[in-house]
């Protein structure tokens, strides 16, 4: 029989501690006894704190418990005092200030030594502000610890250097958009890339293409951003990424130009592992329902995972699923 | 279906007559019946409840048999709700620290997430507010720091006591 909380089994106190802010946890069980102590500075248990300004001043004294941390407050606040984080989100409300941003990209290696998960809202108007536009720079070249290895940006990428930028720590990115032609040298910055998750807009350099190839990312997820989807182009970014695995993308393409035979031959003859394809599709002109049966597009069901058809006015007309 | 039984026998010889459909608000019970393809008719045995603390389970998953099923834990939020025990689990809770903790690890074992819920949330509510010195009182735990030791956490821990 147990008669003491403290002879439950750990993973069982931690349950309980689930139910504690963390705030409450440290102040009742810190300077308990070794045993809690234990538990609590264990550095494999993750523990998670939403900072808003109500919580803030507490805090300070166990920065270095907290590996998830989401910042939910933008003023008097010091990030580099978290030195134990794993994962940490800025924003989204509200965004983070550009002082935030400066304290993120002041010797990330230093202060985040074990960072592996990047959050960052930017809005638009602090994008190309200097703090936004050094923290694409320190990301790329390599200034933030190697175990970082998730990114999600919200911001977009001009007209990339091609000589310095490498960062072959990241596994997967999300950014807000990037142009075709810039797709390549983002790419070959980042040789381990698996996920890349971005709007594309601009012109695919068709004639001048490329010939570079991308060997490990497997997942990719596009909207195009052009008024209609060229088949040609899509076919000359695709060939930067011959091991795709999963494709998802979403766009606009007008209707007399669309063809579902068109689409399958494309995916089937470039990509011999791709094994799941979510394409949503909205059309640009008006469309009377019998031009395209959905049975023809149900033939194809074994390579579209999902294939969406919305009409201008983004009400589904066609579905697979 | 309704009002089919099954046994249950616990860790001191007891048998009980249970419900199936009361039963599968175990998992572990569930799971033992439908994967294991365990006859209706063996007495099932629960190795680690007691008949006491099986009594207490029993009528805990009775009274809620028709409670709809839990939402999926929400990984952005990660702090529970300690503040909606019902009256009715707030009475059934009211039992000794000992009965409380064996709650906790019948509800574990049989992985009734419902009575987990609630028995933790239960503990976690008699934690909050109090300093490590009220929860050692509270929790009857033995400090087993040196005086060093005990000096240096005085030190650190004098905010709390302005808190």
């Amino acid at each position: 029989m147990i008669s003491c909380l403290e002879n439950l089994p750990d993973e069982l106190l931690l349950d309980i501690f689930s139910y504690l802010s963390p705030i409450d946890l440290f102040i009742s069980f810190s300077y308990i006894n070794n045993h809690f102590n234990s538990i609590l500075c264990d550095q494999s248990i993750q523990l998670g704190i939403r900072i808003a300004k109500n919580n803030y001043t507490k805090i300070d004294y166990f920065a270095n418990y907290f590996t998830h941390i989401y910042i939910c407050n933008d003023t008097d606040i010091d990030i580099r005092q978290f030195n134990n984080v794993r994962s940490l989100t800025l924003g989204p409300y509200p965004k983070p200030s550009d002082e935030l941003l400066s304290q993120l990209v002041d010797q990330p290696q230093r202060y985040f030594p074990y960072l592996t998960q990047l959050i960052v809202y930017q809005p638009l108007s602090t994008w190309y502000s200097p703090p936004s536009v050094r923290l694409w720079t320190q990301l790329f070249t390599n200034r933030f610890s190697s175990r970082l290895k998730h990114c999600s940006l919200p911001g977009r990428i001009f007209a990339l250097p091609t000589t310095y930028f490498y960062c072959p720590s990241l596994y997967s990115l999300s950014i807000g958009g990037c142009s075709l032609r810039d797709l390549p040298v983002l790419l070959s910055a980042l040789p381990n890339l698996k996920f890349l998750s971005t709007d594309l807009w601009g012109i695919a350099d068709i004639i001048n293409q490329s010939s570079y190839h991308h060997s490990n990312l497997s997942h990719l997820s596009i909207k195009f951003r052009q008024q209609t989807i060229v088949l040609e182009e899509l076919c000359c970014l695709l060939l930067y990424v011959p091991y795709l695995k999963i494709f998802t993308i979403e766009g606009t393409q007008q209707h007399n130009t669309f063809n579902i035979d068109n689409w399958y031959n494309i995916l089937i003859s470039q990509f011999e592992y791709l094994n799941k394809f979510y394409c949503t599709i909205r059309l640009s002109d008006s469309i009377e329902n019998n031009k395209i049966d959905i049975n023809y597009i149900r033939k194809y069901n074994k390579i579209f995972s999902q294939m969406k058809l919305f009409r201008r006015n983004d009400s589904l007309f066609i579905s697979n699923q | 279906m309704a009002g089919h039984k099954i046994k249950l026998q616990s860790n001191d010889g007891d048998i009980f007559d249970v419900e199936v459909e009361i039963a599968k608000l175990s998992i572990t019970i569930k799971t033992m019946l439908e994967d294991l393809s365990m006859n209706e008719e063996e007495i099932i045995p629960l190795p680690n409840i007691n008949s006491a603390i099986f009594k207490k389970v029993i009528q805990w998953t009775t009274h809620h048999k028709d409670d709809p099923p839990l939402p999926p834990e929400d990984d952005e939020n990660r702090e529970k709700n300690t503040n909606d025990i019902s009256s009715w689990d707030q009475e059934f809770l009211k039992v000794d620290q000992g009965t409380l903790f064996e709650l906790i690890l019948a509800a574990n074992y049989l992985d009734i997430k419902g009575l987990l819920d609630v028995t933790c949330t239960s503990v976690a509510n008699m934690i909050k507010g109090k300093t490590s010195e009220e929860i050692r009182q509270t929790f009857n735990i033995k400090n087993d720091f040196t005086p060093q030791e005990e000096e240096q956490i005085k030190k650190e821990n004098e905010w709390c006591e302005n808190k």
